[in-house]
């Protein structure tokens, strides 16, 4: 699919018309059409596996969380392989535990933090490297706007259109509302990074770079610069997937917590 | 049951022996880091239990669907319409690589100094796994 490099009238224009390209194709291969029907159904679907990963992720807001962030790392990687039903009933199998977790301050940690949002890019299925780093580092992460956190799940479809086009459009809008780097102006990720530090009670933030990714490395300079702002501390790690760099990535984030631990931060 | 995952992975065509390895070095990591954490819930058995399956169980799925006639599409990245795929009944199977196993063996076609998602996966459809 074309993805624009703009959010501009033109572009949008043309990410409608990748859409219907894509649809005119799967049901080429399919054999079936999408009719107003099936596409109901399959918004509310993907929508409610969206709900259930966002609830998941709202017991991340408490102190002492009950769930870690390589766990909720392990959830987003699972999303993208399992059969959308089974994971949606593990994940609310898993609600369920949580809440209780949480009315018996059970946390997920042997540690008081500092916590992390954990900003970049993407961490698939056999990736846990930053993060383990991260939280056996003594740090909590508790917010991840990369494409394996917040930005795979932060966005619904509208449900409110009843034509096909109706939603076919909520469906562009919703996926056009993506604020990956490859984008350019990019402001809505400054904002939604904003938010999320609020809203997590962030002290921190990594920024979690895959190697060769100019886009978020470039634009990693535009978010060191808003979090200096608000005197929120960043780090900036670049790595690929080998394990040769574990031990200097992990000097780096043991001083960064102790940085954190010294300069007792305020919230935010 | 495991006898039954081998044949379905020789029936694919992979290659056994670096499958076996890519395997092994998955759940090493997963225990080195998931499961060294003291106070997990419960229930993220059913995650721990999918990221093995997902060349396992998850496989012998996908494949029982497609001998029944339904259809799939890889995926790149999270712009892809889920809802308007699954509304057409084709399956959309994300691709992203993430395991760090099969990054050399993406040399075949690609340099060295490129995303390591990408390479990962080409890595594992060269390695044959």
């Amino acid at each position: 699919m074309e993805v624009p490099q703009k959010k501009n009238p033109l572009d949008k224009e043309l990410w409608l018309k990748e859409i219907y390209t894509f649809k005119e194709n799967v049901e080429a291969l399919s054999g079936t059409k999408v009719t107003v029907e099936r596409l109901k159904e399959s918004i509310k679907l993907v929508n409610k596996k969206r709900r259930v990963m966002q609830q998941i992720n709202e017991f991340r807001r408490l102190e002492n969380p009950p769930i870690s962030g390589l766990d909720t790392l392990l959830i987003a990687q699972i999303s993208l392989n399992q059969d959308i039903n089974k994971f949606i009933a593990g994940c609310e199998a898993l609600i369920g535990e949580l809440q209780e977790r949480a009315d018996k301050g059970i946390s997920a940690y042997d540690n008081d933090g500092p916590r992390i949002m954990m900003a970049g890019t993407p961490s698939p299925m056999g990736n846990a490297k930053v993060h383990y780093v991260v939280e056996s580092s003594g740090m909590q992460i508790v917010a991840d706007e990369s494409c394996t956190g917040l930005r795979y799940f932060r966005d619904l479809v509208d449900e409110t259109p009843e034509d096909l086009d109706g939603m076919i459009a909520a469906i562009a809008d919703r996926y056009f509302k993506i604020d990956c780097p490859c984008f350019s102006p990019n402001k809505e990720r400054i904002d939604n990074i904003l938010a999320t530090v609020k809203e997590y009670s962030v002290q921190g933030v990594v920024q979690n770079i895959l190697q060769y990714c100019h886009g978020f490395n470039i634009e990693a300079k535009a978010i060191e610069n808003v979090l200096n702002e608000i005197n929120m501390p960043s780090l900036k790690i670049v790595t690929d997937y080998s394990d040769e760099d574990i031990e200097q990535l992990r000097v780096r984030t043991e001083s960064f917590a102790e940085v954190m631990a010294a300069e007792a931060p305020a919230a935010v | 049951m495991s006898q039954d995952l081998r044949q379905l992975w020789s029936n694919l065509g992979l290659n056994l022996e670096l499958h076996d390895e890519l395997m092994a070095n998955t759940s090493r990591l997963h225990e080195r880091t998931h499961l060294s954490q003291h106070s997990r819930p419960a229930r993220m058995d059913y995650f721990d239990h999918a990221l093995h399956a997902s060349h396992g169980e998850r496989c012998a799925e996908i494949v029982d669907y497609r001998k029944k006639g339904g259809k799939s599409t890889g995926t790149f990245c999270i712009y892809v319409p889920d809802e308007i795929a699954l509304a057409a009944d084709v399956l959309p199977i994300p691709l992203c690589g993430g395991s760090g196993w099969s990054v050399d063996y993406a040399d075949k076609m690609f340099p060295r100094d490129i995303c390591p998602l990408v390479r990962s996966t080409f890595g594992m459809a060269f390695s044959g796994t």
